[in-house]
């Protein structure tokens, strides 16, 4: 009934722009819209709206952000991957939710890959391996050489089962082949609780939520996921720098619906690297604790690809390695 | 100790600064309204006024936003006394008593002691938090998953036993609940369960639009089968509050202020338990428990007095750790980053000023409410002589608009009308609505626990014997589900040992 | 003893299959593993407990029927029809909200309340619907800047 609905609309709106449809874009009389597939309130939902607030001058059109939060992303995702291709409905994508969401099939996402079109890659970042201030564990191989004499018996806290936490300890415990007792949480707070109180000993975690106890002396970190170090803890070295060949990033990427035409991406694409470059705008991120790393959509097309294989040969070592 | 109290006093010297006396009235008026809307609670509230708050002064920005948190909470209750509406599982508990009040024409006398009551749970326990914060968060951590687990389990066991849901019919809707707790991703495997291919509801059955159409929408169904003949006749406008209701109120208010406060502080429980435990406790208390349903005012002021009490103890993770103890308080510290503070560790020494600002803001809010809200009841009281025929749809209107405007969610819409539909047979046959909202809020905490407790344990289940904490809630929790056995037991031995031999009664 | 009570007779077998479908559904997940109950450990369990409960009910309704509260059956046959349109008109508002708009629904919702259910006169029920759509849409889009859906007619 819906689609019947939408089919009749569409219909409608082609018939009376049939003539225009050379139209240039953006059509500065329709609002872009941005879905978060996620509440409002958090860092994405503000870095969504930080985003708009500043192409709004840039495109000169006025943009809405509308949150379908729920389902890991996938309500958001849907609702994207049936819109119209106009470039009038955007999304901020979580890369690692948005993969994790169609290569698990089990979760029977209406969509795949080659229902988007890659826009421009906006934010990384990566989880860190925190530990209480007085572990005994002082780096990632610490913690390695524990695992391996006593498989299973290291408790390691993520933010849930299958999430952006669980799978970097899963490449981790691969590249080192060990085991390490996984502790799901509900997100972020619970997890920080469990690590303070010690019914974990070591928690992948974001590093917003954990560079405070660091500055507080509770809390120490071992370790960081990302290709790179932070700009916020340049001290901590990645895993590779400690001779471990993982990195799990995460990122954020602005993506349209599959269908899209290359004029429209282009224009979008450098409204938001003309953004991101602006000083003011990495002012507002660094507050957020965020960093940003534009992609065009080619390079975003590529480094996707390279994720998704990444991203699923994980979910299938998490899904054999439940018994 | 006294370094704290000069802190604190300077705390309501910023609190009482006429600028942000005008935000705190501001806050408390408008989160009334909005709590007033059911599917509009706190959160809703906060989130859509972030970017106002943000451009503000972060001292008034925290007045005015703790001023809406309590504002909302008020405003739930209004609505849930008044047409049975409750926009959240805090006020679920006071519509029972509150609602059945109302019928009665005592609205007026319902909403004062409620006010009274979150007056008294809200400043009693910003009051511990000012005084005690520091040690009690040694508490709060001592609860792990499996103290967690445990004390879920003692809820649960007090659901199956509360004494309306202790007849066959009690036990159906509390399974039914479970089950439906059981909808989404099990915390297992990660995978869909009995979710029949709906991707909505892969986070579960959205508990809010569940609340909206057992409560909301079922009432209005009810009332519909004959529109003609609402209950406004029994409207009474005064807020007389009698000896004995007060007699009986001060009790269940000091109980619901110690009990809310306790559950508040352990991350993750949150409202609903607290108001929950409460209700039990005074329905075990009472003297008269078979008349709890009727109406009784214990219900309402024990509630509501823990509702705000563990609010306000969801506070102090937030304060001591940096860490949200509650959905809300995860928004609140939003908000707080978004003026540029980190919630953390650290916030008690580097933001001395600001955190006991908004302490003192905090009490000072409650205030403001009681004084805002007692002369305001008979006007609220009076929008039930409005004739039902025009009253009807613009509540259902609100219900409307709150449930798709929780996640844009067209879903959410649709669950309201089942909900709505299951809520008005339930009414009909007599099945109690609250154990719906316990088990659904519960179930997925229990299991959630379990998992990970025996995760931490690697499947070892004396997991749960080597924590004292632990032991002695699973303790409990059988001692409450053998006791009705016992005395059942008991009493068929009694009535059978007269007429049968003594061999045939084992 | 009395006749069974056939409302509560429905209701249990209806339970039933509920418990039937959730045990059903139950049994195609992992009822244990390495680290305790699977998932569909607690549904098999519920959906036992479920079956016995219904159970005992269906007993209840027709051999003990006297133990069960009366139902108060309305006699007049449209408070069922108001039942009916109140949950019809609300499934209309959740399959086409987003298609239609929040406008034109909410207008039609209200004149449908007030004129059919709340039998005022068509054309109070459609000012009334007008002025109400109206206040929703500034109050919360307005406002407390709610989005709501605008359809495919942009109203």
């Amino acid at each position: 009934m819906r689609n019947l609905f939408k089919g009749l609309a569409l219909a409608a709106a082609l018939w009376s722009f049939a003539p225009a449809t050379a139209a240039a874009f953006p059509d500065a009389d329709k609002p872009i819209t941005i879905i978060v597939p996620f509440s409002p309130g958090g860092t994405t939902d503000v870095s969504a709206r930080t985003l708009a607030e500043f192409l709004e001058p840039e495109l000169g059109v006025s943009f809405e952000v509308v949150n379908r939060p729920g389902a890991t992303t996938q309500i958001g995702s849907t609702a994207l991957s049936q819109a119209e291709p106009d470039g009038h409905t955007l999304s901020l994508a979580s890369l690692p939710s948005l993969v994790m969401t169609y290569v698990d099939e089990a979760r029977q996402a209406p969509y795949d890959r080659s229902s988007f079109t890659p826009i421009a890659h906006y934010i990384s970042g990566a989880n860190l391996l925190a530990v209480q201030a007085d572990s005994p564990y002082k780096s990632v191989n610490d913690l390695v050489e524990a695992a391996r004499k006593k498989p299973r018996t290291i408790r390691m806290g993520t933010v849930g089962l299958m999430s952006n936490g669980h799978l970097p300890g899963i490449a981790l415990e691969d590249t080192a082949g060990v085991q390490f007792a996984f502790v799901h949480f509900n997100g972020a707070a619970p997890l920080v609780t469990a690590l303070l109180a010690g019914d974990v000993d070591v928690a992948i975690n974001g590093t917003q939520t954990t560079i405070p106890h660091i500055q507080a002396g509770k809390m120490r970190a071992i370790g960081f996921f990302g290709e790179r170090r932070t700009a916020f803890l340049p001290d901590l070295p990645t895993l590779r720098d400690q001779q471990i060949d993982v990195a799990a990033p995460s990122s954020f990427a602005v993506i349209g619906p599959a269908g899209m035409k290359a004029e429209t991406v282009e224009i979008l694409s450098n409204a938001i690297k003309t953004v991101i470059a602006k000083p003011e705008f990495q002012d507002r991120l660094t507050a957020l604790s965020l960093e940003s790393n534009y992609m065009a959509p080619d390079d975003l097309a590529t480094y996707w690809a390279d994720f998704e294989a990444r991203q699923a040969r994980l979910i299938g070592l998490a899904r054999s390695a439940q018994q | 100790m006294s370094e704290n109290l000069s802190l604190l006093l300077s705390g309501f010297g910023n609190a009482l600064r006429l600028e942000n006396l005008v935000f705190a009235f501001a806050g408390c008026f408008l989160g009334t309204l909005v709590g007033m809307l059911p599917g509009l609670g706190p959160s809703a509230a906060i989130a859509i006024l972030l970017p106002i708050t943000a451009a503000m002064d972060p001292t008034a920005a925290i007045v005015m936003l703790a001023a809406i948190y309590y504002g909302c909470q008020y405003g739930d209750t209004i609505t849930a006394v008044l047409f049975n509406t409750p926009g959240t599982g805090g006020a679920a508990m006071t519509a029972v008593e509150g609602h059945m009040m109302a019928k009665q024409g005592r609205a007026g006398t319902a909403l004062a002691i409620a006010a009274i009551a979150s007056f008294v749970g809200g400043t009693v326990t910003v009051g511990l938090l000012a005084m005690i914060a520091l040690p009690l968060t040694s508490l709060a951590l001592s609860f792990g998953p499996p103290e967690f687990f445990a004390l879920i389990v003692l809820s649960l066991a007090l659901v199956v036993t509360l004494g309306s849901s202790s007849t066959l019919r009690g036990l159906i809707t509390t399974v039914f609940g479970l089950i439906l707790a059981m909808v989404g991703t099990d915390p297992v495997m990660g995978l869909p369960r009995l979710t029949f291919g709906q991707m909505h509801l892969l986070d579960g059955v959205a508990f809010i639009p569940v609340i909206i159409g057992l409560f909301g929408v079922g009432e209005i169904l009810k009332n519909l089968e004959d529109p003609t003949n609402s209950f406004r006749e029994a409207v009474v406008s005064k807020l007389r509050i009698t000896r004995d209701d007060a007699r009986r109120s001060a009790p269940a208010i000091a109980r619901g202020t110690v009990l809310g406060f306790l559950i508040g502080i352990i991350p993750g429980m949150g409202t609903i338990p607290a108001a929950f435990m409460s209700y039990v406790t005074e329905k075990r208390l009472s003297r008269t428990p078979e008349r709890f349903g009727t109406g009784m005012i214990e219900g309402v002021a024990g509630p509501e007095s823990a509702n705000n009490a563990a609010a306000n103890g969801a506070l102090l993770p937030l304060l001591t750790l940096g860490i949200p103890g509650s959905g809300v308080v995860a928004i609140l510290m939003g908000a707080l980053m978004m003026n540029g503070i980190v919630p953390g560790p650290l916030m008690f020494e580097e933001q001395s000023d600001l955190v006991w600002t908004l302490i003192a803001s905090m009490y000072v809010g409650n205030v403001i409410l009681l004084v805002l809200n007692l002369p305001f009841i008979p006007m609220w009281v009076s929008i039930l002589r409005i004739p039902y025929s025009f009253l009807f749809p613009v509540i259902l209107g609100f219900t409307i608009v709150g449930a798709y405007s929780l996640a844009n969610s067209q879903f959410d819409l649709g669950l309201i009308a089942v909900f709505g539909l299951i809520g008005y047979i339930m009414r009909k046959l007599d099945f109690p609505l609250v154990p719906i909202i316990m088990t659904l809020i519960l179930g997925p905490m229990m299991e959630g626990g379990l998992r990970r407790s025996l995760e931490m344990s690697q499947g070892d289940f004396t997991i749960f014997l080597q924590r004292p904490i632990t032991a002695g809630f699973l303790t409990l929790a059988v001692v409450f589900l053998l006791l009705p056995l016992m005395s059942g037991v008991r009493r068929r031995l009694k009535r059978a040992s007269t007429p049968v031999s003594p061999g045939e009664t084992d | 003893m009395r006749h069974m009570h056939p409302t509560y007779t429905i209701t249990a077998i209806v339970l039933l299959l509920v418990a039937g479908v959730v045990g059903q559904q139950a049994v195609s997940m992992r009822f244990y593993t390495v680290l305790g109950p699977g998932a569909g450990f607690f549904p098999a369990i519920l959906a036992g407990v479920l079956a016995l409960l219904s159970l005992g009910l269906l007993y209840q309704a027709i051999f003990r029927a006297d133990t069960l509260p009366e139902i108060g059956f309305v006699a007049d046959p449209l408070a069922y029809a108001r039942i009916g349109t109140v949950l019809v008109a609300l499934m209309a508002i959740a399959v086409f909200i987003e298609d239609l708009g929040f406008r034109p629904m909410m207008a039609l919702f209200f004149f449908v309340m007030f004129a059919v259910l709340g039998r005022h006169r068509l054309v109070l029920s459609a000012a009334l619907a007008l002025v109400l759509t109206f206040a929703y849409h500034f109050f919360f889009k307005g406002l407390l800047n709610v989005p709501l859906p605008s359809g495919a007619f942009g109203l």
